[in-house]
């Protein structure tokens, strides 16, 4: 299963990033396409500084409910702190050395900002599950000592005329919904959707319950994670496709070409680690529980034997 | 029955090498350093089997080595109190916590709160993983209350005020009528209760309460006032004539010594602004206030009767409960992994060996202690209640 799903997700980002990079070949300015939301209504643009430097922009559909949903609809993957809930300590995987067990020290920590596009980044008061972010709001998120993330917010670049979608997937960019998926997602979801299930209720030890809050978004209706990378993938194909029509915008940040194939690969692999190292098996509680019961037990026949006296 | 002999033998052999034959009390100070080793055990790790572990282990040893005194029956109450923590936290993470997680259980209305309450939200949809935090983050707290109140059945507050030093003797006093509040009630109430059943008053509910609550209450108040009778007519709270210049240096000392103790802890537990300074503060600090205690304690003149000695089962009781806390520092170093409950994505906790091996340690001064003197271990003299 876990096979499968991760051989879709590779086949698909090796698809998207070979569609981008023919886009490249065809059009002037090769990427900033796929960055930041087309319009003021379509979504909440998310700006991420990585620990290495590397920053990637991109847009995450509809009116998430928080700056954690904003994130996961932008198919970013979250890590809390385990002591600390609500605490934000990884972003698709990165800081990889964070066991995210107690809080980060103020000198390597993700700080939350926000901004409007095109103003100016605003440290945010209140954390990532706290706030509401509006649509065509930019939220940004850089790690460090509490630096803002390292480009400007970015303007939300309206295309003049509508842009005219050739192919089935209707808008351009990343800001289709998810429910519009073409039908190459179905299949994957009826091969998926048995992993996200096992996941809740067996919670089998299975490299799949890591994959999927990586690819979970934070648009309400949870089901389904694994069409969302399918989408993601689809739709990164589809801005490859659709690049052609909207006029290039000077956007600085690294090409998010490299970054949706990189980050959808990398992710997966830190990923599935922690699940394997962090469940579990059920094993092991079941002899805790035994081990448990056994020395209550020895306490109560103790403390009947005192009882009566012998 | 002959492997229980056998078992039996063997203990009794165990003893003599430890020197301890004779049914006696095991020094409270001893029990406390054990019960708070295991409470500081519990406060490292949000992994419910660990909590479920040590609890089991605190009722085999209470079980095994509590006294005659009321306050030896007070862990039960205990437990109620840690059930109802665990209960709190979980009403509070349906009103006010932080909802995350995606297996969804119940859909709430989200109620709004004004800017200046920013980042509380009332209400909203609780997921499974947000509420089984909120569950295992009220069962440490439960836990470590449960640790507390096996202390407390296990050496008795009273004895403990014995043990202090002489300068924390006031401060040990208000101490220990604190935590003898809580038994005590419990201990009211079940005898007020059972002398209404006696005198046929099965009245219950709000109405009943009425009828428990005076009695109890009357009760209380009439048994401090005994009790500090008793403790004026003992030579509590009586000082040396002393001139209140000097005093007034011992205040001084002991208040500057804490004020730059407490710096220091900021510093060493911070770590952000005067890292380089904290723990030569930190030591100034604690010579200090060790100075001011000690001209305080000149002005104290106590003896104790029949003190409690402290022998090879004490350092046994301390040292088990140092190896718990040595295991779970050890494991938290090599595998921190074990000592959460996983929960992104949701998974069994896990049963870290090593840990599990200090909680086995944990339950040895079960067994390897002299029994306590009891009405039925020694049945010639009860000891006096202190």
């Amino acid at each position: 299963m876990t096979r499968v799903h991760l051989l879709l997700r590779t086949a698909g980002a090796v698809l998207s990033s070979v569609a981008l990079a023919a886009a490249g070949l065809l059009v002037v300015a090769p990427s900033a396409q796929a960055a930041a939301c087309t319009s003021a209504s379509s979504g909440v643009t998310v700006v991420i500084t990585f620990p290495n430097g590397s920053t990637s922009v991109r847009c995450a559909p509809g009116d998430p409910s928080s700056g954690a949903a904003a994130l996961q609809g932008a198919g970013f993957s979250l890590e809390q702190v385990q002591t600390m809930p609500g605490f934000i300590c990884k972003i698709d995987g990165a800081p990889a050395s964070d066991p995210c067990v107690r809080v980060p020290p103020t000198s390597a920590y993700w700080s939350s900002w926000y901004a409007k596009p095109g103003g100016n980044w605003t440290y945010s008061s209140v954390g990532a599950y706290g706030r509401d972010p509006a649509p065509g709001s930019v939220e940004g998120w850089s790690f460090g000592a509490g630096a803002p993330p390292a480009i400007a917010p970015p303007v939300i670049n309206t295309p003049a005329p509508p842009p005219p979608p050739p192919p089935p997937p209707p808008s351009t960019s990343k800001t289709t919904t998810p429910p519009k998926s073409t039908p190459k997602p179905s299949t994957s979801t009826s091969a998926s959707k048995p992993s996200t299930t096992s996941r809740t209720t067996s919670s089998g030890g299975s490299g799949s319950a890591g994959q999927a809050p990586a690819s979970t978004t934070g648009t309400t209706e949870a089901s389904a994670a694994a069409t969302e990378t399918a989408t993601e993938s689809a739709t990164a194909a589809a801005s490859g496709t659709g690049s052609e029509t909207p006029p290039t915008s000077a956007m600085t940040e690294t090409t998010e070409t490299d970054s949706v194939s990189d980050d959808d690969v990398t992710a997966a692999g830190p990923a599935e680690g922690g699940a394997d190292t962090g469940a579990g098996s059920s094993s092991g509680t079941v002899a805790g529980v035994g081990i448990a019961g056994a020395l209550l037990a020895a306490a109560g026949w103790l403390g009947w034997r005192r009882r009566i006296g012998t | 029955m002959a492997g229980v002999a056998a078992t039996h033998r063997n203990l009794s052999a165990l003893h003599r090498a430890l020197g301890e034959t004779l049914p006696r009390a095991v020094h409270p100070g001893a029990w406390w350093g054990w019960a708070l080793s295991l409470a500081v055990v519990a406060s490292l790790t949000t992994n419910p089997l660990i909590h479920l572990l040590l609890i089991a282990v605190l009722t085999l040893v209470v079980t095994a080595r509590r006294g005659d005194s009321p306050f030896a029956r007070a862990l039960r109450y205990y437990v109620f109190l840690g059930v109802f923590v665990i209960a709190v936290r979980v009403v509070l993470h349906v009103l006010v916590g932080l909802k995350f997680g995606s297996v969804e259980l119940i859909r709430l209305p989200t109620i709004d709160l004004p800017s200046w309450a920013a980042g509380i939200v009332l209400g909203g949809t609780i997921y499974l993983e947000g509420l089984l935090r909120a569950v295992a983050e009220g069962l440490r707290l439960a836990t470590i209350i449960i640790c507390v109140g096996a202390a407390n059945a296990l050496a008795n507050p009273k004895r403990l005020l014995r043990a202090f030093p002489a300068a924390l003797h006031d401060i040990g006093t208000a101490l220990v009528v604190a935590v003898s509040v809580a038994p005590q009630l419990a201990e009211s109430v079940v005898r007020v209760m059972r002398a209404r059943r006696l005198r046929g008053d099965h009245r219950t509910g709000l109405r009943g309460l009425k009828h428990i609550a005076i009695p109890v209450l009357h009760d209380t108040l009439e048994r401090s006032i005994h009790l500090a009778a008793s403790m004026d007519s003992r030579g509590y709270g009586r000082r040396d004539a002393s001139d209140p210049r000097s005093e007034r240096v011992t205040t001084a000392l002991t208040f500057a010594g804490l004020i730059l103790a407490m710096l220091g802890l900021y510093g060493v537990f911070v770590t952000v602004g005067f890292s380089l300074w904290s723990w030569p503060l930190l030591a100034a600090g604690l010579a200090l206030s060790y100075a001011g205690l000690r001209r305080a304690g000149r002005a104290v003149r106590r003896t104790a009767y029949r003190p409690d000695p402290w022998r090879a089962p004490e350092w046994l009781t301390l040292g088990c409960g140092l190896v718990a806390v040595a295991a779970i520092l050890l494991t938290r170093r090599l595998s921190p992994e074990g000592l959460i409950l996983p929960l992104e994505p949701l998974g069994w906790p896990a049963l870290p060996l090593l840990t599990l091996a200090g909680l086995l340690v944990a339950t040895v001064p079960a067994f390897l202690t002299p029994e306590p003197r009891t009405s039925r271990t020694a049945p010639r003299t009860r000891e006096a209640f202190v």
